[in-house]
């Protein structure tokens, strides 16, 4: 009697034990979506490399009140028909309870709706359209609007260095170049400039005729929204035709081989961009290292965007004390002053976009290299 | 590209798989047994179906070369995404008013286009769905490069599906009529085709409208399931993708196009557990297959449906053959008409014809008259100009100058089609059959101007469609016995003996019902005892169809025995006409022919 007695307590002891620890050792499980094949890889692979430091530094400080995370990677070759599934995949498969990503707007946007239907919420570190959060309450983002980037672009160009005329050098049929120049030309004019807009098609690489118009009609500035590679070809030919306006690009200029390949004609152009290399806080300093030391290369941009969004994320899941999907919804909604690398004190406002701050790099020579130099932040 | 035969038919447990796996998928889906992931994956299963069956119906059936399928996709979402977006119209709309909207771009892109062949052809379907892109891309009430947004999610199952099977079922029964095998015999052999009364171009603008149709419905519900879509979803590397699982799956068989469809879907997902190797797999796959079996999984190859049915009913398939008791019509209706041979009028006539080709007059001035019901014969050495002259007479050639009458009517510059169905019908010197293709379907497709049934009745099959095809089965297969091709019905044309296909040119341009036959050189190849034989056949035709015949032949013992006037040309003049007996003394005729004395 005795004996079958202490057999059923060391069995229901075992039982609790093991609910418990099956309940704590569970990983949470999060998703994340984006191009990790195909042309637009190595943006994917910078998001992806971005969280999964986030991750693993959140692990190996014992995990989210007492949970490991796990990220789920998947690849959508930035194809939104692939997105759709994926999604699904995370959610119904993997029973992820968030999701970092898609990278691309076009994929952003057809993930909104699905995640909106199931209640996950969902973080994109990089998807820059506006529509993009407007889709729902589930839909958040950590990166700023190209409305903000352009307008920050006007201002610095206005303000700092006394425009009066700019020219737009934009290619036609991309979303992202296209976006940025409607907000440059309108702000710009707005504040009492004149633009001359010129523009060039998908594989064009001589821009000679619109950077020679562009010196004829004495522009002061060139608004350059276009990636890093466009942005060598356009700088190192507005060297050679003796434009001596001042180029401004956007985020898709911050890249080492940007300095690399356009050499000293780079010198003198300004950018905005997420954060400053030079940026003295530990976080920043601390993820520059850690990434380098994991990965054995320096991060890209959007690393630090990707990692903002997965360490916003697991915040907000320690913030909610909970692993449903709604409170962990209701916790991101809630953000304020969140300490990230792409701003120092980051809220959401009701759209689910961040409010932080621009940072401004300029080229600067220092004997005969280019380098990146920080400028100012600017908030909005 | 086809060098295998056209119908070659699977095991009827395939199709007992197939529809077991689709109940099967149903009853799960129904019960809620599969997750979200699953019922998503299946509906991109069902919408690349209709994409790549759509595509097989101008690729594979009518063997038209276009890779811009995605452009007609992009119509089908964009028209779906305003009506969605402005007026909130229904799913059901939508994808009516999207295959409209698809099929009419369609055919307005079509109408120029399909007169390119082979590889100019495709460039320009590439350049068009590009276009369409472009355009897209650039409008600024389609959202321009950003897309469009906030379309009404409507992600059924059972309605794709539904679609997907429509398509299949709608594309299945057009193959299997008279506008079908027209569209087969414009893959086999376009000139042939032609020659048999076959409106080449309207043929190859309707399957274009019509595969345009189906990729609009595609769009329509992969905008549905989006929500979003913007141009950079439609580029030239989606119709790519479509054309890998039509090319994968077969070139023109619509089961290996289901069956590649649903391959190419589903397999990455499985493969997803290796990652950036799948990408690898995926062509390497591709690669094997092309090496291994370079028409593709299928082939041209069908499920046989008829097999089933027969399993099931315990008949024969092919149980079509004559009705007992009734009469022919074609035959009764050329008799009708009686023989006319002694009022000596002409059927045809030539009048100063000429056609010069660069700076070489192939055929001056000539003036002809071929009498109703007379046996008229066309020599003259190598390179005179006779082949041309039945390329003038058939639409082939536009003449440079003259006329051509046919019974009174000038057919000069009519297209070769027009003069077939006029009532002229030839053979080739180099025999061209639709050589894929059975013997019966070879003399189905000439019957074609027979059908009087058309699209609509070819796709709802009212009894009226099955009265007309066997209707048509049995007098080709009535027509074939006569010519002792009965035994040979269901062998592809390509393995006949040649005899046999010379036989069978003639029974396929007699089946065009002509009141003209023209033979060029039916002797050709042919041996003493064979040679023999055609001539009783050619005298037996003539007198048992009522027919005119004007043939041109190198054999001279042949056109001499059989013909009752002969022309004779010589670098492209007529330089003597009249009966076999004047021919043989006539000393210019007998100069062109290098002084040899014909026999």
């Amino acid at each position: 009697m005795k004996k079958g007695f202490l057999l059923a307590f060391l069995l229901v002891v075992i039982l609790v034990v093991s609910s418990i620890m099956a309940s704590s050792s569970e990983p949470i499980k999060l998703g994340l979506v984006g191009p990790m094949t195909g042309p637009l890889a190595p943006y994917g692979e910078g998001v992806r490399d971005g969280a999964l430091l986030a991750v693993e530094q959140i692990n190996s400080q014992g995990g989210i009140n007492g949970r490991q995370v796990e990220l789920i990677v998947l690849d959508n070759q930035a194809n939104p028909q692939e997105t759709i599934t994926l999604v699904n995949r995370l959610i119904q498969r993997e029973g992820i309870v968030g999701l970092i990503g898609p990278v691309i707007s076009s994929t952003s946007m057809v993930a909104g709706p699905v995640v909106q239907r199931q209640g996950i919420p969902m973080i994109s570190p990089t998807a820059t359209a506006v529509d993009v959060t407007l889709q729902g309450d589930f839909v958040f983002r950590v990166c700023y609007l190209d409305d903000y980037q352009g307008l920050a672009a006007v201002n610095y160009a206005v303000d700092d260095l006394g425009a009066k005329k700019a020219g737009i050098l934009f290619k036609v049929g991309d979303a992202y170049s296209e976006g940025l120049r409607v907000v440059f030309r309108d702000n710009f004019q707005a504040a009492g400039g004149e633009v001359v807009e010129l523009a060039y098609n998908l594989g064009d690489t001589d821009f000679s005729a619109q950077l020679t118009r562009m010196k004829d009609q004495g522009v002061e500035v060139v608004y350059s929204p276009f990636y890093y590679e466009d942005a060598v070809l356009a700088l190192t030919q507005a060297e050679s035709i003796g434009l001596d306006a001042i180029f401004i690009g956007g985020d898709g200029w911050d890249a080492q081989e940007l300095l690399d390949q356009a050499g000293l004609a780079a010198v003198n152009s300004v950018f905005t961009t997420h954060y400053s290399t030079s940026d003295s806080r530990s976080v920043v300093q601390g993820f520059l290292s850690n990434f380098q030391g994991k990965f054995g290369r320096p991060p890209i941009v959007l690393a630090a965007l990707g990692y903002d969004a997965a360490a916003l994320m697991m915040d907000a899941v320690e913030r909610a004390g909970s692993d449903n999907p709604r409170e962990i919804r209701d916790a991101i909604a809630a953000t304020q002053g969140f300490e990230g690398i792409t701003g120092q004190s980051i809220s959401l406002d009701e759209d689910g976009n961040p409010v932080k701050d621009i940072t401004i790099i300029r080229v600067v020579n220092v004997e005969d290299n280019p380098q990146f130099e920080f400028v100012t932040q600017v908030g909005y | 590209m086809n060098k295998h035969p056209n119908k070659i038919y699977a095991s009827p447990i395939l199709i007992f798989l197939g529809f077991a796996a689709l109940i099967y998928i149903n009853l799960q889906v129904s019960l809620d047994r599969v997750n979200f992931y699953v019922i998503g994956v299946l509906s991109v299963v069902a919408i690349n179906i209709i994409l790549t069956v759509s595509l097989n119906l101008i690729n594979g059936i009518t063997g038209q070369l276009s890779i811009g399928h995605a452009g007609f996709m992009a119509i089908g979402a964009y028209t779906t995404a305003l009506f969605s977006i402005h007026l909130g119209t229904p799913i059901y709309f939508n994808l009516l008013v999207s295959g409209i909207a698809a099929g009419f771009v369609g055919f307005l892109i079509g109408l120029p286009t399909l007169r390119l062949r082979g590889d100019y052809l495709a460039i320009a379907t590439l350049g068009f769905g590009e276009i369409i892109r472009v355009i897209l891309q650039n409008l600024r009430f389609t959202g321009g490069a950003a897309g469009l947004g906030g379309i009404d999610w409507v992600d059924n199952f059972y309605l794709t599906q539904f679609m997907a099977i429509v398509v299949v079922i709608v594309v299945w029964r057009i193959g299997a009529s008279a506008p079908g095998r027209a569209m087969v015999a414009i893959r086999e052999d376009e000139t042939a085709a032609e020659t048999v009364g076959i409106n080449t171009t309207k043929f190859k603008v309707m399957a274009f409208a019509l595969g345009s149709f189906g990729a609009g419905i595609a769009g329509s519900l992969f905008a549905h399931r989006m929500t979003y879509i913007a141009p950079d979803g439609f580029t030239f590397m989606k119709s790519i993708e479509v054309l890998v699982m039509l090319v994968l799956g077969g070139l023109g068989s619509i089961t290996g196009a289901i069956f590649s469809a649903t391959l190419l879907t589903v397999l990455p997902e499985f493969l997803r557990f290796i990652d950036e190797w799948r990408m690898i797999i995926y062509p390497a796959l591709l690669v094997t297959v092309m090496i291994f079996r370079s028409q593709g999984l299928f082939g041209t190859m069908e499920l046989d449906f008829a097999r089933v049915k027969s399993i099931l009913k315990k008949v024969a398939p092919e149980n079509l053959g004559p009705e007992k008791g009734k009469s022919n019509p074609p035959m009764q209706k050329i008799k009708a008409l009686g023989f006319d041979s002694q009022e000596q009028k002409p059927i045809l006539e030539t009048k100063d014809l000429s056609i010069s080709f660069g700076g070489l007059k192939a055929v001056k001035n000539l003036d002809m008259q071929i009498t109703q019901g007379s046996l008229h014969g066309l020599i003259g050495p190598n390179g005179a100009g006779k082949t041309t002259v039945f390329n003038m007479l058939t639409g082939v050639h536009l003449p440079s100058s003259g006329e051509i009458l046919f019974n009174g009517q000038r057919i000069d510059g009519n297209s070769p089609y027009s003069v077939a169905q006029a009532g002229i019908a030839r053979t080739f010197q180099n025999i061209r059959l639709f050589k894929d293709l059975t013997v019966l379907d070879n003399v189905k497709v000439a019957f074609h101007l027979h059908a009087d049934y058309g699209l609509g009745t070819a796709v709802a099959r009212p009894p009226k469609f099955g009265a007309a095809e066997r209707r048509i089965t049995s007098e080709a297969k009535e027509l074939l016995e006569i010519f002792k091709l009965g035994d040979h019905c269901m062998t592809i044309a390509r393995n006949l003996p040649y005899g046999a296909q010379r036989r069978l040119e003639i029974v396929r341009a007699l089946a065009v019902s002509p009141k003209l036959l023209l033979l060029d050189e039916p002797a050709a190849g042919m041996n003493v005892l064979e040679t023999e034989k055609l001539m009783e056949l050619i005298h037996w035709v003539r007198d048992e169809f009522d027919l005119t015949i004007f043939l041109i032949e190198h054999d001279m013992s042949l056109v001499m025995k059989l013909c009752q006037t002969i022309s004779v040309l010589d670098y492209g003049m007529k330089i003597f006409e009249g009966t076999p007996e004047q021919v043989r003394k006539d000393p210019r005729v007998i100069e062109a022919y290098l002084g040899e004395e014909v026999s």
